[in-house]
Order: C-alpha cells, then structure tokens, then sequence
C-alpha cells in the first residue's frame, strides 16, 4: 500500500475515533483528548492530499528552475490551512479546558451527564 | 467591475480597533467613544465603497481563471452589511449602558464579531469562508461567557465541542475541493466543477457537499444542533444576543449561497437541505411555544426562522433565493428589536424578564409599543415586514409544486404568533399580579434604536420592492430550476 | 502509523487521566516525523512543538486542578 492510501486510512481512523470520543464519552478531559485527535485526523488529511509521489519538499533550493519546482514539489497550500489549523485547535482547547475548571469548581464533578444536564428553572 | 480597496477595510478595520481596545482596556471611557466612533465609522465606509471586487495580491485575471483570494461586493452585500453595521451602532450604545466593569475586551469581541460575518459575507473563496466560520465560533464562545452566569459556561462548553466537528468538516471539505478542482477561489471551482467530466469523483464530491452542510448546519442552529445554539442565543447577554442572531443569519445565508453554486445543480443535494430545514422550522416553533421565560422563546423562534430561510434556499429558484434573503434581513430587523428590548425591560426594572413581571404597559408605554411592533413583523401580520417576506416564500414554494412546504411555512407563521404572545402578555399586560417597581431608566440612544427598527420593520413592510431592488440581482445570479 | 491507531484509542480507555494526556502528547510526535515523512517539514515542526508541550502542559495544568482520576 502506497504512503499516501496509508495515511489517509490512518487520518480517516483518527477522525472517527476522534468523533465517537467526544460524542460517547463521560469525562469532560477525555472528550477534550478526543477533540484533539479529531483535529489531528483532519490535518494529517490536509497534509496528504498535499503528497505528490516521489516529490520533494515544497521549498525553492538556489539552482533549482521553477519549472522543475512546478512538477516535482509537494502542494503548498493544504501547508497553509493545517497550520491555521493548529492553531485554532491550540486555542480552542485552551477555551474548552478554562471552562472545564469552572464547571468543575461549580458542580465538583468532571462527569458529563452531571455538569452539563439541561438547567431545571 | 473594479478593484476597490475600501471593501478590505470593513473587514481589517474591526480587526485593528479589538487590538486598540484590547491595549486600553482599564480606561473605560476611551473604550466606550472608541466602540461607538468605530461602529459609525464602519457604517460610513460600508456607504461609501463601491460596487466591485478586491483581490488579495491582486494579478489580473489568467486564461479566464481569478486564481487569488477574493472578496466581492454587489448592491445585495452593501445591503446587507448595512444593516449589520446598524444592529452593531444599537448593539454599542446598549453595550455602553448595560456593561459593567472593564469592559475593553468585551467591545473587541463584539467588533471581532462583526469583522468575521462581514468576511463571511463577502469572501469568493473557500479559505476566508472556513477563517470566518472558525473565528466566528470563538468569538461566539468569548462574547457569550461574558455573561457570567453557570448556564452560559454550560452553553459554551457544548457549543465548542461542536465547533469542532463543523470546522474540521468545513476543512476536510476544502481539502477534497482542492484536491478535485485544484482551486479554491469559488467562481473558478464552480467553473471547473461545471466543465470537466466528474466520472469517478462523484461519492468524494457529496462527501464535499455534507461536510459544508455540516458547517451550514453549525452555524444556522438548524437540527440536530439547536438546542444549543437557542442555548448561546438564551445566555449571553441580550444585546449581544442581538448581534449574535444578525451573525448567525448573514453567515447562513453567505453558505447556503456557496452550496447552491458550487453544489446547486448534483441530484439530491437541494433535497436534503429542504428536508433539514423543515425539521428545524417544525421543531424550533414548537420548542418555542414549551417555554416559559421570553429570552428562550426568542431564541427558539431565531432558530426556527432560519428554518424558514434554510427552506427559501434549498427551494433555490431566483424568486426563492429573493425570498430567502429578504426573510433574513426582515429577520435580522425584528428580531435585534426584540433581543434589545428584553435589555430594556432589563434596564428598567433591574431584574431578568424570567422571574415575573406585569403591568408594563402603564409604565412605559413606548417600550411596550415596539415590542408589540417588533412581535407582530416576526408573527408575519400585515402591513409589516415579516408577512411581506413569508409571502414570498409561500408563492416560491407553490410555484414549484410544493404545497405542503407552504403550509410548514403557515404553521410556523402562526405559532410564533403564539408563543411570541403568550410571553408578552405575561410581561407587559397582565395587570397588578406581579408588581414591579421601575427602578433604572432607559437611556435615549436605546430608545432611539428601538424606534429606527420600527421603522424599518413599517418601512420594509409597506415598501417591498426597496430591499428587493438590492437583493434581486444576486438571487438572479444564484437562481437553479427546480428539477421536478 | 499503527503506532497512531493503536495509541489513540489506549488514550482514550485511561482511568488515569495524566496518563492520557501524556500517551496523546507521544502521539503527535509520531504525528509530526509522519508529516515531515509526507514532504511538510515545517508543519512537522509546528506539530511537534505545539502537539509535545503546549496541548499536554496545558491539559496537565487542567488535571492538577480537577481530579486525576476518572471516577
């Protein structure tokens, strides 16, 4: 099987795994763990649609021709979204774990079923 | 069409001034002449720029392909934008009366707030509309903890959890658009998707196609999510729940119209988005009318318009697409006349609209006038705005041979009708049964505001074809036969 | 790649939870000598940093607040 069928089963069972994590588990910590491995699977994706077989790195080496750079470099802009990427999820896990702690400090639990139930009014 | 500078700068402006206010942030003053100075200011250069495109490292145009990031600006989005930057005007001032404390970084999250619908309103090309909705999700998330309260940390936390399923879809759904089109300005993948044979890309390509309804869906509040959107809409505070649902329905329209150009013309996909938006309408209303407090039932029935707007485009003919984004506009103007009208009564008598009020309408009896407007624009009563509109989407859906769908749309009409009556008799005229002392006042800007989106909500209402003229160019553009 | 598979779903089944967070920050390491095997040098660098010291520290900060075991 070739690099890139490969990785994308790999990013396709991170997604999956990432999904089902944070939909069926209890512990608020663990769902969080599993968004990050749901964001993980969606980069490794991004970075492989970017492979070109056989290519080499997408960086222009004095005496190379651009055309030669053209046909044999790997994509560079899937580059440019998993970075964003990275940083989104860095940011909103950062969100998601500040909340975490409030709503430990509140209810005394990390149980999903207990801190997150519906507000009886 | 030209090249216009000044449309970059209703996106980059907000941007520069949340920095602004983020670094003076103890000085509450300067923030608050800042935020309201700003917000005017973006309405002067919405008026001000003109009809054209701007391209980010602008080349001209190779072999008939655009190939850069894109932002377009027609007489719909100078419309539009419009009223969003009049909602954020009315938004400031309440913000300015009913904010306490330091609130600096509050007024760049509202201002961030704008930037990223605006960007989502404008943008031609996939990487800005998946910046937009990313961005616009954390945003959310900042604007709605500032309320404070256990039931908004608990709204936000949900809400993020499913923020990254919507923006990992919304990614993975670029990646295989750029892997089978090779671009990502979205005038050149249309074009791409049109002439070259799809032989063996068909499945890669609804893949595509339900991950950007994943993130249509995210960011609507249509079902299986809108609990917790109606959730965000019901805890923050309710002038930002008013900018809020102004965000929510201009970057649902800004996708729902990617859909049908790049997706509009495959079998089954327009199917699909009508069936989800008729649950939502369906269920929105109904969530609406088990309610008890006015703040979840606005928010029930904010979600459960976009239903109705989510019904308007997957119709997708020209006359739908018109009636689809007229209802967001009127829905844009009704609702942000409700949400800051729940700030005033809050203003008034220092206590949430939950706990039990009365007698409302002896002691401000103009406040009680616009409520009554605002809720009879969104029960679709005529002469207002709202019946204009869910009009037009009726004559839509019977013209292409869908009755039922009409009558989805009557029943929903009808129901808010109640729900939105139920709640306001509660509080403005059921006499002396909970008296309430007034103990603050409404300040004139709020009532300002109130009254200019009462005027809207008649003018719209009596005028129709003043909004249309804006909007049906862009519906003409997007316009699909339904294949039946 | 297996090594991926396997790891995330051990995270995931953890009664200890500092024990998760520190099998997820291994994991991206793998992660990052994938990207840089898969011709994106300097997204394996930004994975590696981000993924080995920024996500677990502050995952870690998190679990010292709360509780370390799942009850």
């Amino acid at each position: 099987m070739s690099l890139q069928a490969a990785a994308f089963l790999t990013a396709a069972f991170l997604i999956v795994v990432g999904a089902a994590g944070i939909l069926l588990l209890d512990n608020l910590i663990k769902k969080i763990i599993a968004f990050t491995f749901l964001s993980d699977g969606v980069n490794l994706l991004l970075v492989t649609v970017a492979y070109v077989e056989g290519g080499h790195v997408p960086i222009l080496l004095p005496g190379m021709s651009i055309f030669e750079f053209a046909e044999k470099a790997a994509l560079v802009f899937p580059a440019g979204i998993v970075l964003t990427n990275i940083v989104i999820g860095v940011s909103t896990t950062a969100v998601l774990l500040a909340l975490t702690i409030v709503l430990y400090r509140k209810y005394g639990t990390l149980k999903a079923s207990i801190a997150l139930r519906g507000e009886k009014e | 069409m030209s090249n216009q500078p000044l449309v970059a700068l209703i996106v980059v402006a907000p941007i520069l001034v949340a920095v602004l206010l983020n670094l003076g942030y103890g000085k509450i003053r300067f923030s608050k002449y800042l935020f309201i100075a700003s917000a005017f200011a973006l309405l002067i250069i919405v008026l001000l720029s003109g009809y054209g495109y701007h391209w980010f490292a602008g080349h001209p145009i190779f072999q008939g392909l655009r190939l850069s990031l894109e932002y377009v600006f027609t007489p719909y989005h100078k419309f539009a934008l419009f009223i969003l930057s009049l909602l954020l005007i009315f938004t400031a001032f309440a913000a300015s009366v009913s904010v306490v404390g330091k609130p600096g970084v509050y007024y760049a999250f509202l201002l961030l707030c704008y930037a990223s619908t605006a960007m989502a309103v404008l943008t031609n090309d996939l990487y800005h509309l998946w910046i937009a909705v990313e961005v616009a999700s954390l945003i959310i998330a900042g604007v709605v903890i500032a309320a404070g309260s256990p039931g908004a940390h608990r709204a936000t936390l949900k809400y993020m959890f499913i923020t990254g399923f919507a923006g990992a879809g919304l990614a993975v759904s670029l990646a295989i658009l750029l892997g089978v089109t090779g671009v990502a300005n979205i005038s050149d993948a249309v074009y791409a998707l049109s002439t070259m044979s799809l032989e063996g890309f068909m499945p890669t390509i609804y893949m595509a196609y339900a991950f950007f309804v994943i993130a249509w869906i995210y960011v609507a509040g249509m079902a299986p999510t809108h609990p917790i959107k109606a959730d965000i809409y019901r805890y923050s505070l309710p002038h930002a729940a008013a900018l809020l649902q102004a965000q929510a329905k201009l970057m649902m329209v800004a996708i729902g119209l990617i859909i049908l150009r790049l997706f509009g013309s495959m079998p089954f996909t327009r199917e699909s988005m009508l069936v989800i938006s008729l649950i939502t309408a369906i269920f929105g209303v109904v969530l609406a009318l088990m309610q008890s407090d006015l703040r979840h039932v606005l928010a029930y029935i904010v979600v459960s318009h976009g239903g109705l707007v989510g019904i308007g485009l997957s119709i997708g003919t020209a006359y739908a697409i018109s009636a689809a984004l007229f209802q967001a506009i009127n829905d844009i103007i009704y609702m942000g006349l409700l949400f800051l009208a729940c700030e005033a009564i809050i203003l008034l008598v220092k206590r949430d609209p939950a706990a039990g009020l009365g007698n409302l309408i002896s002691k401000a009896p103009s406040l009680a006038l616009f409520i009554f407007i605002g809720s009879f624009a969104a029960s679709g009563i005529p002469p207002l705005n709202g019946f204009q509109s869910e009009l037009m989407l009726i004559n839509a859906a019977l013209s292409v041979g869908l009755p039922e769908v009409a009558v989805v749309i009557l029943f929903v009409s009808v129901t808010t009708f109640i729900a939105l009556f139920k709640s306001i008799y509660e509080i403005i005229l059921r006499p002396k049964k909970v008296e309430s002392e007034v103990l603050g006042s409404i300040p004139n800007s709020l009532y300002a505001s109130l009254f200019i989106l009462s005027v809207l909500c008649i003018v719209f209402g009596l005028i129709p074809q003043l909004p249309l003229s804006f909007i049906n160019p862009m519906a003409a553009e997007v316009g699909l036969a339904w294949p039946h | 790649m297996i090594a991926l598979a396997i790891g995330c779903v051990a995270a995931l089944l953890q009664k200890d939870l500092l024990r998760a967070a520190i099998i997820s920050g291994a994991e991206s390491v793998v992660l990052a000598y994938l990207f840089h095997a898969l011709l994106a040098p300097d997204l394996a660098l930004t994975q590696a940093i981000v993924g080995a010291i920024l996500l677990p520290g502050i995952i870690i900060v998190t679990i010292f607040k709360t509780r370390r075991f799942e009850e």
